[in-house]
């Protein structure tokens, strides 16, 4: 027989590690060391798969420890990281952003071109962000003040745009950015490449964002229940504009960091990212419902893709052999994720039920 | 490309098609000359024209004892060059890549090198051809120019409209057949290129709308009919040969991919086992294509990859 309490401040599991509520919720109490190990599942349900899949990977495929595989899989992360970030941000809300790729695309030409006739990488990230950020502005106002169904309206961007990207190119990648950017994208520190450092300094602002500001919270409740949200006292128009503004400007540095990384800006640059980037945000399992998810979920799914796609290219098998794997991951995850996510609901209520047991003068409730 | 004049309505196809080949490695002879040599292959995407040049990858490279490491990289230039990055990791012996992106592709032959590991580029070459150890492709201009002068020879002075099918505007092998090609009909006002299809090299769906329509209009009719539609390949793909050899289309010009595949395995050999520098003037090698029509069938066919049985 136990008796709950009611902290301040407690984990609220509908979040990454990173978010902490200040709603309070009752605690669950658990044989110590299987607690913690099942608020990690709960809270990043891919961090023990990717430990346990290192694990593995590390004594059946050589050289899978190696330094060098190792920085090609950060390398790999690096843009990923920083796209799924904005996705996330965009799931959470209950929408969806196709046009991801298609901006990522759109922005590295742009950026590419004002590099190449400003000669300053620096003019040419603010050009990237700017791309971004108007497609994002673009698709927030269509969503948010136009009413149009997210998929409708990003799908109907992610056209649009991949036909400018085009135009402006004639199909062709443009090249000849400055020696600095290349060189800074190759460049590694303390064995880390620099690009990886990048996208996670991205997905820590991020994450730090949602997790920690009272913007934060709109989007959670937001996404959760856009009508209560909106009785009590959320702009949802506005944060829905917002969200999908910064999700295009994440798309915007994700393609400055794409050309740091090769060296070039395509038009197509984006096509083969966006199902990486839906689906390392799905396997992490943010929901695509909204209001459930966090940055750190996103960005495991991100990682665990990245090292199987590495360690199955190490063992020869070929991209669409990949992508089976990938696929069948994602359906494993999400169905995963929407299991926890029953289950959390369910000691949720288990919880609220206990505690109002708690509170009727003379009655006990018993735990398990 | 589809020309249309008032008696005659001609089709001029840039297309490739499906090919389908399972294959399997011989053994390897220590005493074949790239016996112990281990070459990564990385393929920009895997469609019919890449099905034929994987398969006769494959002979030569149980021909010279090369064991090929193969990927593809789905049209998607990172994943080429992560994949480039797990070869250079595996300390391969030489990289011959078809990039995906011209320009990305720069910095991987750059790491390739700073790896000591010599790379080469076939088919489609990379926006600066003084990187790469050496490159073999085709000569798209050429293709296209002459399929235009074939083009012309056939019409005359008629007025003739063409439907051009090209292969990807963001091709380099696409954009310079297309370009050739124009080239070659520019001066002759009475041949008008109404219609330009990108197929993105995925002609299937185009083509057989193209053949509906010219059923539907009485015009499909073989080479020498009154109704017949000009039609002019490039590639050598399985299906045009056949449509060559029956006598349905007039004219093919064939990658010699054989030639181009075998030869980027010999240079491996060449720089990495026997330590031959490829000099400037032989860096880049642009192999034009092979003319064929059933007029010299019998003669070209053992020398046009889709027609190998």
């Amino acid at each position: 027989v136990t008796k709950s309490t009611r902290p301040e401040h407690q984990l609220d599991n509908r979040r990454s590690g990173f978010a902490e509520s200040n709603h309070p919720r009752p605690v669950r109490t658990r044989a110590p060391g299987l607690g913690l190990f099942m608020n990690v599942v709960r809270d990043v349900p891919m961090l023990p798969i990717i430990v346990v899949v290192s694990i593995v990977l590390s004594f059946t495929i050589d050289g899978f420890m190696s330094v060098g595989n190792l920085q090609n899989i950060m390398r790999q992360l690096s843009v990923i990281l920083i796209a799924v970030t904005g996705q996330t941000l965009v799931l959470l809300i209950g929408g969806i952003d196709l046009s991801m790729g298609a901006t990522i695309g759109l922005a590295s030409v742009c950026g590419a071109f004002t590099m190449h006739y400003m000669d300053s990488s620096l003019l040419g990230l603010l050009a990237c962000l700017a791309t971004g950020s108007a497609i994002g502005a673009l698709n927030g106002f269509g969503v948010a003040r136009g009413g149009l169904q997210p998929f409708i309206m990003t799908f109907g961007m992610m056209l649009t745009v991949r036909a400018v990207a085009f135009l402006m190119t004639g199909g062709f990648s443009v090249g000849r950015l400055p020696k600095a950017l290349l060189q800074t994208g190759r460049m590694n520190i303390a064995g880390v490449p620099l690009v990886f450092i990048l996208g996670v300094a991205v997905a820590l602002f991020v994450g730090f964002t949602l997790s920690r500001t009272v913007f934060g919270e709109k989007i959670y409740l937001t996404g959760s229940n856009p009508r209560a949200a909106a009785f009590s006292g959320i702009d949802v128009q506005r944060l829905k504009f917002q969200v999908y503004l910064i999700a295009g400007a994440t798309a915007g540095a994700a393609a400055f960091v794409f050309m740091m990384r090769l060296g070039a800006a395509t038009p197509t640059a984006g096509d083969q990212l966006l199902l990486q980037i839906i689906g390392s945000v799905v396997l992490g399992g943010t929901s695509l419902n909204g209001g459930e998810g966090g940055i750190i979920r996103s960005c495991s799914g991100a990682v665990l893709v990245a090292i199987i796609i590495k360690s199955l290219e190490i063992l020869g098998a070929q991209f669409w052999d990949q992508m089976i794997v990938i696929g069948i991951l994602v359906a494993l995850g999400s169905a995963l994720g929407a299991w926890l996510s029953r289950l959390r609901t369910r000691e949720s209520k288990r919880d609220d039920a206990t505690e109002l047991l708690d509170h009727l003068p003379g009655a006990t409730s018993v735990r398990d | 490309m589809l020309t249309h004049n008032r008696q005659k309505v001609s089709l001029a196809a840039l297309a490739a098609s499906l090919m389908t080949l399972v294959t399997a490695m011989p053994a390897r002879a220590d005493n074949l000359p790239g016996a112990g040599l281990s070459v990564c292959l990385s393929l920009d995407k895997m469609q019919a024209f890449r099905e034929g040049e994987l398969k006769l990858w494959r002979k030569a490279a149980a021909d010279l004892g090369i064991k090929l490491v193969e990927q593809v990289a789905g049209e998607d230039a990172q994943r080429q060059s992560s994949q480039i990055d797990t070869c250079i990791a595996q300390k391969v012996n030489g990289i011959v890549a078809i990039p995906w992106d011209n320009q990305a592709v720069l910095q991987d032959i750059e790491r390739a090198h700073a790896a000591g590991i010599p790379f080469v580029t076939v088919d489609q070459a990379p926006a600066d051809t003084s990187t790469v150890d050496t490159h073999i492709g085709g000569n798209p201009t050429s293709d296209g120019l002459h399929a235009g002068r074939r083009l012309v020879a056939l019409v005359g002075d008629k007025p003739t409209t063409v439907v051009d099918l090209q292969g990807a505007l963001s091709a380099v092998n696409g954009v310079e057949r297309d370009k050739g090609f124009k080239e070659a009909i520019k001066n002759h006002p009475n041949i008008k290129i109404v219609s330009e299809v990108p197929t993105e090299w995925h002609p299937e769906p185009v083509l057989g709308g193209m053949e509906n329509a010219l059923q539907k209009a009485n015009r499909y009719a073989q080479v020498g009919a009154p109704n017949h539609v000009i039609i002019l390949s490039i590639d050598g793909d399985p299906q045009g040969c056949g449509a060559v050899k029956d006598g349905w289309m007039d004219a093919g010009y064939a990658t010699p991919i054989g030639e181009m595949t075998r030869n980027s395995l010999q240079a491996i050999i060449d720089i990495a086992k026997d330590h031959k520098k490829i000099a400037d003037k032989d860096r880049v090698q642009l192999l034009p294509g092979l003319e064929y029509t059933k007029a010299n069938f019998s003669t070209t066919s053992d020398n046009v990859w889709g027609c190998a049985k």
